[in-house]
């Protein structure tokens, strides 16, 4: 159904507007032919801004392909560490924000600036609950020590880890004796407990381990045949590499999650005060098609990140 | 489903200086792909905790059906919520060659385990 219909269709319902909603009104600029060219510009501009997005988000999801493949390993094992009933309720909480941000939209085109307000601030709502759980998630990492950097630790992680999950161990007889590695390593609350003090490791004279750059070596299949101690550095650092993108890729969504609640709240603002800017319908519209596209991001961002298997 | 066209004229309006007229979907569209997509998610979550590739010992199954799921919740949003299906042509070339672009970047990728790798000092 094109608008033109839709408002049609209105208009014979309740041509008195007696809810103080009126219809869509659309003004043309001056450098436009009509107003469907226009309204094609927005949308063509738009997507040509979302292009460049999706270039930005594809060139770190390509990073991380490149580090599943060679390090399938570890990001099998450092996945654990991601809770899967957060990252579902989050992804159910961004569909619905994008459900409610759909319905936004078609209330501005047809001009029911009430409604329009409501899913707008409803959107705005959701999008903070959802940085509400990720904020938890992040200071779980931060509290696990798994944020990449000096107090980055990815035995005591695991040490941890054992502590809870006793089939852990049997998987991972390293852990076994999981309190001492504690003891010994510090774990706990103190995140500056254990300084990092460099590798203690002489790679070079480790059978089959080729890169003098510790971790980053390209064959990974004998990494079962390393001594422990090698092995768990290895794992490491190539562990702190999965916590890199996770923290870069679920950090710049949640910047872009961010700019959405701005944009929201501007709109929101300015149709409730009756600014001519939102008279036309297009501006929500663009706003719509940045929050789908942040949406997009994270459908694929929580299976690649939680769901590794 | 309901009734979106994507040749422009719905009405039987003639085009007007050759730009089509974008089709928007009456609401309910919207709260039906919502169904889809949380149906896709329910499926996505339970695919992790059944490991296909176990039953019929290959490698790729769990990671290719959770693409899949991906790829279809991702065409879902882009054609609906997005409203690509309803838009004119030359939205639909602008949303797909941001995919093109994509492949390309990802196709440069594909040699990279088989470049010569220097041995080089690293950061430490």
């Amino acid at each position: 159904m094109s608008l033109r219909a839709i408002e049609q269709a209105q208009l014979k319902h309740a041509p008195s507007h007696s809810h103080g909603e009126g219809h869509a009104i659309q003004h043309l600029s001056h450098q436009f032919e009509d107003l469907d060219q226009q309204n094609e510009s927005y949308v063509v501009g738009m997507w040509t801004f979302l292009v460049t997005e999706i270039m930005f988000f594809g060139a770190l999801f390509l990073a991380y392909s490149v580090y599943r493949v060679l390090y399938f390993e570890t990001y099998l094992d450092a996945h654990k560490f991601l809770s899967i009933p957060l990252g579902t309720v989050n992804t159910f909480v961004l569909l619905t924000s994008s459900l409610a941000m759909a319905l936004g939209v078609h209330a501005a085109q047809v001009g029911r600036k009430k409604s329009l307000i409501g899913w707008l601030l409803l959107t705005v709502l959701l999008s903070f609950v959802f940085l509400g759980v990720k904020a938890v998630e992040y200071s779980e990492k931060f509290h696990e020590r798994l944020y990449p950097g000096p107090t980055f630790d990815y035995v005591v992680a695991n040490a941890e880890y054992a502590s809870h999950h006793p089939n852990y161990v049997i998987e991972h007889p390293e852990y076994k004796d999981f309190e001492k590695i504690l003891e010994e390593r510090g774990a706990g609350t103190d995140n500056t407990a254990a300084p990092f003090e460099g590798s203690s490791v002489d790679y070079s004279t480790v059978n089959g381990y080729r890169s003098s750059v510790p971790g980053v070596a390209l064959r990974t299949e004998d990494l079962g045949d390393m001594p422990v101690q090698v092995k768990q550095e290895v794992m490491s650092n190539r562990a702190q590499l999965f916590f890199s993108l996770y923290f870069a890729m679920t950090g710049l969504h949640a910047i872009h999650i961010i700019i959405g609640i701005i944009l929201m709240l501007v709109i929101a603002y300015l149709a409730a005060r009756n600014h001519p800017s939102v008279e036309d319908f297009m501006p929500t519209e663009m706003v719509g098609l940045y929050w789908h596209f942040v949406d997009i991001v994270w459908i694929f961002l929580f299976p690649m990140m939680y769901l590794i298997s | 489903m309901a009734t979106i066209t994507t040749s422009g004229h719905g009405e039987g309006l003639p085009p007007q200086n050759g730009v089509e007229q974008v089709q928007h979907p009456p609401a309910s569209l919207y709260y039906k792909i919502y169904g889809i997509l949380m149906v896709l998610l329910v499926i996505t979550v339970v695919m992790y905790y059944v490991d296909i590739n176990k039953l019929i010992h290959a490698e790729w199954p769990n990671l290719i059906i959770a693409l899949i799921i991906s790829v279809t919740k991702a065409a879902l949003v882009v054609l609906y919520f997005m409203n690509v299906r309803g838009s004119t042509r030359l939205t639909w070339l602008w949303a797909a060659l941001g995919f093109v672009w994509l492949l390309l970047m990802g196709g440069i990728f594909l040699d990279y385990q088989s470049r010569a790798w220097v041995d080089l000092r690293g950061w430490q």
